[in-house]
């Protein structure tokens, strides 16, 4: 059970109950200061969170209420099942994708996409997500990927346009191509924005699609404006930097009208960088005295910093990834992501492992086990029922933005 | 009659109602609540957009009014459009996608073609490709590749202006052979690189201090530069730059979205073909210089004796643990044979 808890007007967390025990022992934290758990929807002073007396310590509970009657709807039956003691309903994502299925419609997507020259690669995409998206589901009721194979296609040809031009000239002139790079900078913010709606307008769930309301001025302020700044910080800002792009994201994202909203703090963003970036250090220096001092053995460090590196990747995509979704919340639902390093770590050294043996073809075994993983270490933390969702007037948007990020390999890490 | 079970969802709100659609003979529809059997929808025909079989996700029929009725029953569905004629070209994808003899045959044709990019669809665009690019490209390719060695790697010159002369002069007759290629030969201190002797794409050539020195006779370098100025008339340096390019952008494409890790180490099957492209113009560079020297009448033994001095100072360096697959260079036995063989032919 993780615990927050507002310093002045600042939330703090999450921490862990010992922290949190900790803080109580220091006087950080007084019986007035505002605190709750990851299953409370609202802060409560600490005094009215401890036991009664007769127990030996201050010791922070959840907070109880009387327990509800379960909530009218068919998604009440797993809780009506046993009843509810507990305030809120942990609700599993499901995914039942498997590497063998996925083969098939992998391996036809590839030999189409050559035999017509890249034209059918736009459905390829369109069908390689409706089936991570068909497989996987959330109280029984799948996930939806609408995408137009159409549009795809279009917005696929003026990248690659795009692209076949920004090369011509920076071949012939190459003064066109410096001012075509500085036009980028101003086309980013454009990109984020549009391929971040682009994906949320063709999911849905349950009949209802996601939104994404981000606007081109906050983009600019997150993805260039914050950016500029890391190298004159001396990349100390960076993990800021990354927080508010996160923020971003998370806050100007909907499920129809209901608003996405995110809890992390910078601070938590920090503390995985800092952890991240110790163990770094401190290998990447041994290796280089021993690169330094015995060459013979480079080979050794070199696969040391490999595996250091994998080691470090597998870190970060667990903790941020984890951190992303347990301080996000819709309405008064919260997810639960439960993810851990070292399992993921082996997930990924033996899929590349595998797919460069295989020369590729693993790689949709890869994929499968890959997303598995995440999938079945997330659910909702559901506050009542799941039925109120209202659909929101949503624009239609082109594909432009998707393909243009999709090819630049531009992550949003979601 | 079909009948299938499934959830109705109206695209107003997220709310769940468990409805089964029936479709009778006749073709009309019902579409009604499970549990009470109160009817929802009743349509003459089906009017509804029915979602594409793909393997055993859920289907989707979504009605005029927004509202769709989502189903796991992919086999009634597919009754459904059966019965109805309904039907398009996405269900032969399904097809193949679905039998396993399909899915054989297109995994063996993928590798077939990916084979055949490999080895001979990637160089031959890579030829095409270098041909075409404009003069400007091959200087600056060169002017930033010598600046990066030059950092990284290599020290001025040791060599004495005398010596410098003195080979430049017997090597000016090889280079004023090949008047059309700007052949520039500078000297460098090589550092790790030891003896050795590179050229760059616009005609750049360079030969370390410790390939001088290793030489014993001056036709000896003479042979090198016979097989760098090989290097530049098949233009193997640009073709390579390109090759390695359209090899990378191939295997980003084939997987996808890939990570930043695997990309890391699918740089691997890429250093290993690149590696064999290597070699492949290594032999024909080594032509080029046995066709060259055979019609100067230079002995070919100079070039054999060189390279075989080259292999045995780089194996005192240890270095011989990468030979065969993983090295840029055919074995140097082989090289030097088929010099020896040449030379002895025409003795």
């Amino acid at each position: 059970m993780m615990w927050f808890y507002k310093d002045g007007n600042q939330e703090k967390g999450p921490i862990s109950k010992d922290e949190l025990m900790q803080l109580i022992k220091t006087r950080h934290i007084t019986k007035n200061t505002l605190i709750r758990n990851e299953k409370m929807n609202e802060w409560r002073p600490l005094a009215e969170m401890m036991r009664p007396k007769s127990q030996t310590s201050a010791n922070p509970s959840p907070h109880r209420e009387p327990p509800r009657t379960p909530p009218p709807g068919s998604d009440s039956q797993q809780g009506a099942a046993k009843p509810i003691k507990t305030f809120n309903a942990q609700i599993p994502f499901q995914f039942k994708g498997t590497g063998s299925e996925y083969f098939r419609i992998w391996i036809v997507n590839v030999l189409l996409s050559i035999i017509t020259l890249g034209i059918y690669s736009a459905w390829a995409k369109v069908r390689r997500k409706q089936y991570f998206y068909g497989n996987t589901s959330l109280t029984e009721a799948a996930f939806r990927y609408l995408a137009d194979p159409i549009k795809i296609l279009k917005g696929r040809m003026i990248v690659f346009l795009g692209f076949a031009g920004y090369s011509l000239a920076n071949q012939l002139l190459p003064a066109a191509a410096i001012v075509l790079s500085i036009g980028f900078v101003f086309i980013l913010p454009w990109l984020v924005v549009r391929s971040l709606a682009f994906n949320a307008r063709n999911s849905a769930w349950r009949n209802i699609r996601f939104n994404f309301t981000g606007t081109y001025g906050d983009a600019a302020k997150v993805f260039i404006l914050w950016p500029i700044l890391i190298p004159f910080t001396l990349g100390m800002i960076l993990p800021y930097v990354y927080f508010r792009q996160k923020k971003f994201v998370v806050e100007n994202s909907a499920y129809g009208s209901a608003p996405f909203v995110f809890h992390a703090t910078s601070r938590d963003y920090y503390h995985i960088m800092l952890k991240m970036l110790l163990p770094i250090l401190i290998v990447g220096v041994f290796a280089g005295i021993v690169m330094a001092f015995s060459p013979r053995l480079s080979f050794l460090a070199v696969s040391i910093i490999l595996a250091m590196y994998l080691y470090a990747f597998a870190y970060f995509s667990v903790t941020s990834s984890n951190l992303l979704y347990n301080s996000g919340a819709l309405l008064k639902h919260r997810f639960k992501a439960t993810m851990s390093v070292n399992p993921y770590a082996l997930i990924v050294l033996t899929n590349t492992l595998a797919t460069v043996l295989t020369v590729g073809f693993f790689h949709p075994f890869a994929m499968i086990r890959a997303y598995r993983y995440k999938i079945h270490h997330l659910s909702l933390i559901a506050d009542g029922d799941l039925e109120q969702f209202i659909a929101a007037e949503v624009k239609e948007t082109s594909a432009l933005g998707d393909e243009l990020s999709d090819f630049m390999d531009f992550d949003f890490g979601l | 009659m079909i009948t299938v079970e499934g959830k109705w969802y109206d695209g107003k709100r997220s709310a769940k109602t468990k409805v089964i659609l029936k479709v009778f003979d006749n073709g009309a529809i019902e579409v009604e609540l499970a549990d009470t059997g109160e009817i929802l929808l009743r349509q003459n025909r089906l009017d509804a957009r029915i979602s594409d079989r793909l393997a055993d996700t859920p289907r989707f029929l979504t009605f005029s009014d927004g509202s769709i009725l989502e189903t796991d029953n992919n086999s009634s569905i597919d009754q459904l459009l059966q019965k109805m004629k309904i039907g398009n070209w996405m269900q032969k994808i399904h097809l193949l996608e679905s039998k396993k003899r399909y899915i054989v045959a297109a995994s063996l044709l993928v590798l077939l073609i990916g084979a055949g990019m490999v080895k001979y669809g990637f160089p031959i665009a890579a030829k095409a490709i270098a041909e075409r690019l404009p003069e400007s490209v091959f200087k600056i390719a060169d002017r930033q590749t010598l600046e990066a060695l030059d950092r990284i790697i290599f020290e001025p010159s040791g060599l004495s202006i005398d010596t410098q002369n003195r080979i430049h002069n017997h090597l000016q007759s090889v280079i004023n052979a090949h008047p059309t290629f700007h052949i520039t030969l500078l000297f460098r201190k090589g550092g790790k690189l030891g003896p050795n002797a590179f050229a760059l794409p616009g005609g750049t050539i360079v030969f370390t201090d410790e390939l001088i020195q290793l030489a014993k006779h001056d036709d000896e370098l003479l042979g090198v530069m016979t097989h760098e100025i090989g290097h530049l008339v098949h233009q193997h340096a640009m073709r390579r730059i390109v090759q390695d390019s359209l090899l990378s952008f191939a295997i980003l494409s084939l997987t996808g979205d890939a990570s930043g890790i695997s990309e890391l180490f699918l740089s691997l099957p890429v250093v290993v073909t690149e590696m064999a492209y290597s070699r492949e113009f290594e032999r024909e560079a080594d032509n080029y210089a046995l066709n060259y020297m055979q019609s100067h009448e230079i002995p070919l033994d100079r070039f054999a004796d060189i390279l075989l001095r080259i292999d045995k100072s780089s194996k005192n360096q240890g270095k011989d643990k990468w030979t065969g697959y993983l090295s840029t260079h055919p074995p140097t036995p082989a090289r030097v044979k088929a010099f020896r063989e040449a030379g002895s032919q025409k003795n």
